[in-house]
C-alpha cells in the first residue's frame, strides 16, 4: 500500500466528496415543536439534581444499556455488539454488597446491578430478578420480563447463569439477553457462546453469536434464528490433552457430559470440550501477554482483543488469532501454547470468537 | 453566546437557553449523524432524541469537559441505537434514479456522478464493523483528532488509531469490489497522479498504529 496506490487516492477522494456533501436542511420549526412537546413529557434539567457519581456509573454500564436500548424493538437479527453508550435512564447497584436472595425489581428505569470484574446484568424496565447465587458462579432467576448479561471473560469454564421457568442459559464470557415473554425464553447473544437447556440437567442446545433463540419454558425444545433448534451431540466428553496450562479450578464442565450414543464423531466438538479447552487458550494467551509485555513500574496495561480459535476435525488447534493483534512475541508464544492443546476429533470442527481482556 | 453559558443556563432550567443551545449546534448533529447513517432518512427523529437526550442528561455534564465532545457522544450512540434497531425493520432505501431525474445544472452528470459515488462510499462504511465505522466517520469526514474521539468512544487512543488503521486498510480492499465505484478503478489511476499537486486536505492519520501491539 504504497502513497501511489490508485486506491489510496480514489478513497482520499471519496472522503473529500463525502466531506464535501451538505447535510439537508430538515424543518426545523417541526423539529422544535416536537422537542418542546417531548421534553415537556420528560424530567428536565429542572427537575433533577446533578449527581457526578451517577454519570460515572452511567457510563460505566453504558455497553449493556446501548444494547438493551437497541433490543427493545422487535428483531429478526441480533443485536449488534455493544459500544461504549452513555446511559441516562438507568439506577446502579453494586451486586458485590448484595445478598444472595436479594430480589431486584425495575419499573420505569432499568436497573443495572455489577459485580465487579465478573459481569453486569441489567434489568429492562417492568422486570424482575433474584440473585440467587454470587459465589464462583452467579446465578440470576429471572422472574418476570427481561435482563441482559456482561459477563467477563474468564478461564474458569463457567461464571454466569440465568435461569427463567424452567430454563437455564449458562455462558463462558459473552453478552446476551434473556426475555420471560409468553410463556417462551428468548435468548439473544450478540458476543460469544451460550449453553440452554432444562434447569438440572445437562445443557441442550448452544447459540452461537450472533444468534436469536426461543425456548420452551422448560428449555426442553425451542427454534434458533426461526429453525428448530438442533439438540447437541449427546455423547461421552474425551479428555483434553493438554501439554500447557493448568486445568480450570471449577469443575462444572464434568456436568456437561452425557452418555455416549454412537462411535461415530460428531458435528462439532461438544461444549464441554470446547470450553475446556477455550479455558486453557485463555490461559496460555494470558500468561504469553504476561510474559511477553513490558510494563514500567505501577503501570498497568489492558488490552482487549478478539480470540479467534479455529479446530480442525482432528481436533488440533489449525489456528489462532488476535485482533487487534498482539505483539509479535505474545501471538508467537500463544499460538505455539494452543497448537499443544487438543480437542476431540468431529466431523466438522469448529470455530471459536471470544473477546479477551488482557492485563499486565 | 458560548455554549458553556447556555448549558450553565439549561442546567438552571432555562428553556429559551435550551432552544439556543439547540439551535447552534443543531447543524453540527445533524451533519454527523447523516454522515453516520449515510443516509438522510430518519434525521429529524434522531436530531430530535438527540436534543433530548440532552434535556434530560444537561445536569450531569461536568463543566471543564467540552460540550461539543459531549453532544457528539451522545449523538453518536443515538445513532448506534437507531441503526440497531433499523436493522431488524425493512429498509427503503433511497431511489438511485431520482438523482438523475432532478439535477439539470450545468455539470450535472458530473454532480450525479459524485453523488453517486458518496452514496457507494457510504455502502462500503456501512460494511464496517460499527466501532471501525464510527472513529473513521469521526476522524476523517468531521476531522476530529483520535484524542477526542477516543473522549467520544471512550476507548484508548492507541485503540482508536487502530481502528482507524484497520478502517482504512478494509475500505481499500473493499473499493475494488463495489460495481458502483468501479469507475473509480479508471479515475483512480488518473488522480494518482492529480493527487501529487493536490494535498490541500488533512493527511490520513499515519498508518504506525498498526505496528503496534493492540
Amino acid at each position: 500500500m504504497t502513497p501511489r496506490d490508485p486506491r489510496e487516492s480514489a478513497l482520499r477522494r471519496l472522503v473529500r466528496e463525502a466531506r464535501a456533501e451538505k447535510p439537508p436542511e430538515l424543518d426545523w420549526s417541526r423539529v422544535e415543536q416536537r422537542l418542546r412537546h417531548e421534553a415537556g413529557r420528560v424530567p428536565g434539567a429542572e427537575a433533577r439534581r446533578p449527581n457526578y457519581r451517577l454519570w460515572g456509573a452511567l457510563a460505566a454500564v453504558a455497553v449493556a444499556t446501548s444494547w438493551l436500548v437497541a433490543t427493545r424493538a422487535p428483531s429478526s437479527s441480533p443485536a449488534a455488539p455493544p459500544s461504549p453508550v452513555a446511559a441516562p435512564n438507568q439506577v446502579r447497584r453494586d451486586g458485590d454488597s448484595m445478598a444472595p436472595g436479594t430480589r431486584v425489581t425495575s419499573g420505569a428505569r432499568r436497573v443495572s446491578v455489577a459485580h465487579a470484574g465478573r459481569a453486569t446484568w441489567t434489568l429492562a424496565e417492568d422486570s424482575r430478578a433474584l440473585l440467587a447465587d454470587k459465589g464462583e458462579r452467579i446465578t440470576v432467576k429471572l422472574e418476570r420480563g427481561g435482563v441482559l448479561s456482561e459477563v467477563v471473560p474468564s478461564p474458569k469454564p463457567e461464571t454466569f447463569a440465568v435461569e427463567a421457568a424452567g430454563t437455564r442459559v449458562a455462558v463462558h464470557g459473552t453478552v446476551f439477553r434473556v426475555d420471560l415473554e409468553g410463556g417462551r425464553v428468548l435468548v439473544q447473544v450478540s458476543e460469544g457462546t451460550v449453553a440452554i437447556g432444562p434447569i438440572g440437567a445437562a445443557p441442550a442446545f448452544l447459540l452461537k453469536a450472533p444468534a436469536r433463540g426461543d425456548f420452551a419454558a422448560d428449555g426442553r425444545s425451542g427454534n434458533v434464528d426461526g429453525h428448530p433448534a438442533l439438540r447437541l451431540e449427546r455423547r461421552r466428553a474425551e479428555p483434553l490433552k493438554a501439554t500447557r496450562g493448568r486445568a480450570p479450578s471449577a469443575a462444572p464442565v464434568a456436568s456437561l457430559a452425557v452418555p455416549a450414543t454412537s462411535a461415530e464423531p460428531p458435528n462439532e466438538p461438544s461444549i464441554s470440550d470446547i470450553e475446556l479447552g477455550v479455558a486453557r487458550v485463555v490461559e496460555v494467551t494470558t500468561d504469553c501477554f504476561r510474559n511477553h509485555t513490558q510494563s514500567a513500574d505501577g503501570v498497568q496495561i489492558t488490552v482487549r482483543t478478539a480470540l479467534s480459535l479455529q479446530i480442525a476435525g482432528s481436533g488440533a488447534v489449525s489456528d489462532v488469532g488476535f485482533r487487534p493483534p498482539l505483539s509479535p512475541e505474545a501471538e508467537r508464544c500463544a499460538e505455539e501454547g494452543s497448537s499443544q492443546i487438543t480437542f476431540s476429533p468431529s466431523q466438522r470442527g469448529a470455530t471459536v470468537t471470544r473477546m479477551l481482556e488482557l492485563k499486565r | 453566546m458560548d455554549s458553556n453559558r447556555l448549558v450553565e443556563r439549561c442546567q438552571r432550567g432555562d428553556a429559551e437557553a435550551f432552544q439556543q443551545l439547540f439551535r447552534a449546534h443543531r447543524d453540527d448533529v445533524t451533519r454527523l449523524a447523516q454522515r453516520m447513517l449515510g443516509r438522510a432518512t430518519d434525521l429529524e427523529d434522531i436530531v430530535q432524541e438527540v436534543f433530548l437526550q440532552v434535556h434530560r442528561s444537561i445536569r450531569d455534564f461536568r463543566h471543564g469537559a467540552r460540550f461539543s465532545t459531549w453532544l457528539y457522544r451522545v449523538t453518536v450512540n443515538v445513532v448506534l441505537m437507531h441503526r440497531r434497531a433499523a436493522k431488524s425493520r425493512p429498509v427503503f432505501g433511497e431511489a438511485p434514479e431520482s438523482l438523475a431525474a432532478v439535477d439539470h445544472r450545468p455539470f450535472a452528470d458530473e454532480q450525479v456522478e459524485q453523488r453517486r459515488r458518496v452514496q457507494a462510499f457510504h455502502r462500503l462504511l456501512d460494511r464496517l464493523s460499527e466501532k471501525k465505522r464510527v472513529v473513521f466517520v469521526l476522524h476523517e469526514l468531521e476531522g476530529l483528532a483520535p484524542a477526542e474521539i477516543a473522549k467520544i468512544v471512550g476507548s484508548p487512543v492507541l485503540t482508536v488509531r487502530t481502528r482507524l488503521f484497520y478502517a482504512r486498510r478494509e475500505l481499500l480492499a473493499m473499493l475494488g469490489g463495489e460495481p458502483s465505484l468501479a469507475s473509480l478503478a479508471s479515475f483512480a489511476t488518473e488522480l494518482s497522479d492529480a493527487e501529487r499537486t493536490d494535498e490541500a486536505t488533512a493527511e490520513p492519520p499515519s498508518d504506525s498504529a498498526a505496528k503496534e501491539p493492540a
